[in-house]
């Protein structure tokens, strides 16, 4: 391996794995949005909507992001609708993301005990209000590490938006290789700059599930 | 005993009554509702009670039929105990008083209101019937001071440096004051449980309902939570017991509702009901709560609980936690001779 190719394709690697970073962050945050909506229509029972979301989220965990991220990008132009591949990127997290959000805090808000929600009643609260200020707190708490879990996967899965033009990692390395044929320096590039990116999440993660492990929600 | 206030705003008494208002003393099968009713002018209308109960009846989903016909009425600052073998209905009871359970027929009032309409706020019906638990249910993410307040605060939209006050005066009471910035898993059984009480009390309910409330504590933490629910009785607060300590209920209630398979099957004072029962299903369940002395093996070296000759090892009773204050003459009449 050569450093002066190193020292060439730096720039361009860290272009992308700021690019990376930023559909990763707004994917999150669309999927963890979705997510919520989603938990707590299931979780309310929401007449309608309930069934709309059950479809989603087997629609959604059931098709590869691949397949989701085609459907975006060759598909809704064929229905007026045209999208940038950042766009479609970030869309695509959010729909893939949002249904293993959603099982996240569907699972907190299982997890907390029926008795808070009947307490809480019994002194007068609503049940929005219980929902919000007794169960969704502990519900968030129980879920943390199923959230934790889904960020890091999340940022994981970026690593495909290359299929729809989307200049990432993954996009930067395989242009390398197919004009320079330095593979060797390009795939080492790309393991350590996704490295720096999951790493520090991961230990941020396990930072957050240790202090909530010991706010002992829920014991 | 100094009277502690527990309760804010004690409801003047229903009439120029003297002495202590008592609920009204009635044997099995009286008619409840003419006991009430006190002899007045019809200047001085009595007041309606504090609770009624017409024909309640509950069915559960799966068809059992959990509460069968229940009527009673709790006059104001009245103190019901409801007693019954397990399964009989009496949490359910509790539950359908503040909506927590529909109920199939009958009316529930308060204060001569119908709160079982189709239109009942059961928000403010459950700020006016507190309810305890037997296993707190404090909520574990907030700090007591944050248990205390969060109801106020949220439901009833009240200032903040008001509640706080009444919360740290109510923690004083029940011996808690430097437990305020604690969590629930911080606390004793028992001290979690007097904060489920405070908790309670802050929504200023008219009537309070208590489910077991000691059932889940170890024997030497019951006392001090009895000693709490003795003095919002000397307070004149509403409540109604449900409880498995029968010397407490002796000791505290005006009155002894006996519930058996969701039927009121007897109702009359403590002293009548612990003493003689009047129904066979009611002196069953009191038995279960004597204890037979065991006949004494002549004097030998073994120790307690040593078997041997096939005879059953002699036992410390373990009866309901002792009540000292009030001693409970135990009906004879199931000793052996
Ligand atoms: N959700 C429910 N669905 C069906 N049956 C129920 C339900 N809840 C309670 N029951 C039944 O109703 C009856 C009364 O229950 P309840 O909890 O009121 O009894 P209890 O008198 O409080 O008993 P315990 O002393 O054990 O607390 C029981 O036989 C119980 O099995
Ligand atoms: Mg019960």
């Amino acid at each position: 391996m050569e450093l002066a190719v190193f020292r060439e394709y730096l720039p361009a690697y860290a272009r992308a794995a700021l690019a990376t970073l930023g559909i990763a962050a707004l994917g999150i945050v669309l999927a963890t949005a979705v997510g919520l909506v989603t938990a707590v229509v299931q979780y309310a029972q929401v007449p309608v909507a309930r069934r709309v979301a059950a479809v989603y989220v087997e629609l959604s965990r059931n098709t590869p992001l691949v397949v989701q991220l085609f459907f975006l990008y060759y598909g809704l132009p064929k229905v007026g609708l045209v999208w940038g591949s950042g766009t479609c990127a970030v869309v695509g997290l959010g729909f893939l993301g949002g249904s293993y959000m959603a099982e996240a805090f569907r699972s907190g808000l299982d997890a907390v005990e029926p008795a808070q929600t009947q307490s809480a009643l019994a002194l007068g609260f609503g049940p929005a209000l219980a929902l919000r200020h007794v169960v969704a707190p502990q519900a968030v708490a129980l879920a943390t590490p199923a959230f934790t879990a889904n960020v890091i996967f999340l940022i994981k899965e970026t690593s495909v938006v290359s299929i729809v033009a989307y200049p990432d990692l993954v996009y930067v390395a395989k242009d390398y290789i197919g004009t320079d044929y330095n593979t060797a320096e390009a795939l080492f590039l790309l393991v350590v700059f996704y490295l720096l990116i999951v790493l520090p999440v991961s230990l941020g993660a396990a930072a957050l599930e240790r202090r909530v492990r010991r706010a002992g929600f829920g014991a | 005993m100094t009277a502690l206030h527990l309760i804010p705003e004690v409801a003047p008494a229903l009439a120029p009554v003297a002495g202590p208002v008592v609920g009204p003393v009635v044997g099995p099968g009286a008619d409840v509702a003419a006991a009430v009713t006190p002899d007045a002018g019809p200047a001085a209308r009595p007041a309606p009670p504090a609770l009624s109960l017409r024909g309640v009846r509950k069915e559960y989903p799966n068809g059992f039929v959990a509460l069968d016909d229940v009527t009673f009425d709790v006059a104001e600052r009245e103190i019901i105990a409801i007693l019954g073998p397990s399964g009989c209905g009496k949490s359910t009871l509790l539950r359908c008083v503040n909506g927590l359970e529909p109920i199939q027929a009958g009316t529930i009032a308060l204060d001569g209101a119908s709160v079982t309409g189709p239109g009942t706020d059961w928000s403010e019906v459950r700020q006016r019937v507190g309810m305890v638990f037997q296993n707190y249910e404090l909520f574990p993410h907030l700090t007591v001071l944050g248990n205390l307040l969060l109801g106020p605060l949220k439901v009833q939209k009240r200032a903040k440096a008001e509640a706080t006050e009444r919360a740290l005066e109510l923690l004083a009471r029940v011996g808690l004051a430097d437990r305020a910035g604690d969590y629930p898993r911080q606390l004793s059984g028992g001290q979690k449980q007097r904060v489920a009480i405070v908790r309670a009390l802050m929504m200023q309910p008219e009537v309070l309902l208590l489910d077991e409330i000691t059932a889940s504590l170890d024997p030497e933490m019951v006392r001090e939570v009895l000693d709490v629910v003795l003095e919002l009785a000397a307070d004149g607060m509403t409540m109604l017991i449900v409880t498995h300590e029968m010397s407490f209920a002796r000791a505290i209630a005006d009155r002894v509702l006996f519930l058996d398979a969701g039927q009121i099957v007897e109702q009359a004072t403590p002293d009548v009901f612990f003493t003689a029962p009047a129904t066979d299903r009611a002196k069953q369940f009191l038995n279960l709560f004597e204890f037979r002395t065991p006949t004494k093996k002549t004097a030998s070296g073994r120790g307690v609980g040593h078997r041997g000759d096939g005879a059953r090892p002699e036992r410390q009773p373990r009866g309901p936690t002792p009540w000292p204050s009030q001693p409970t003459p135990r009906p004879t009449a199931h000793r052996p001779s």
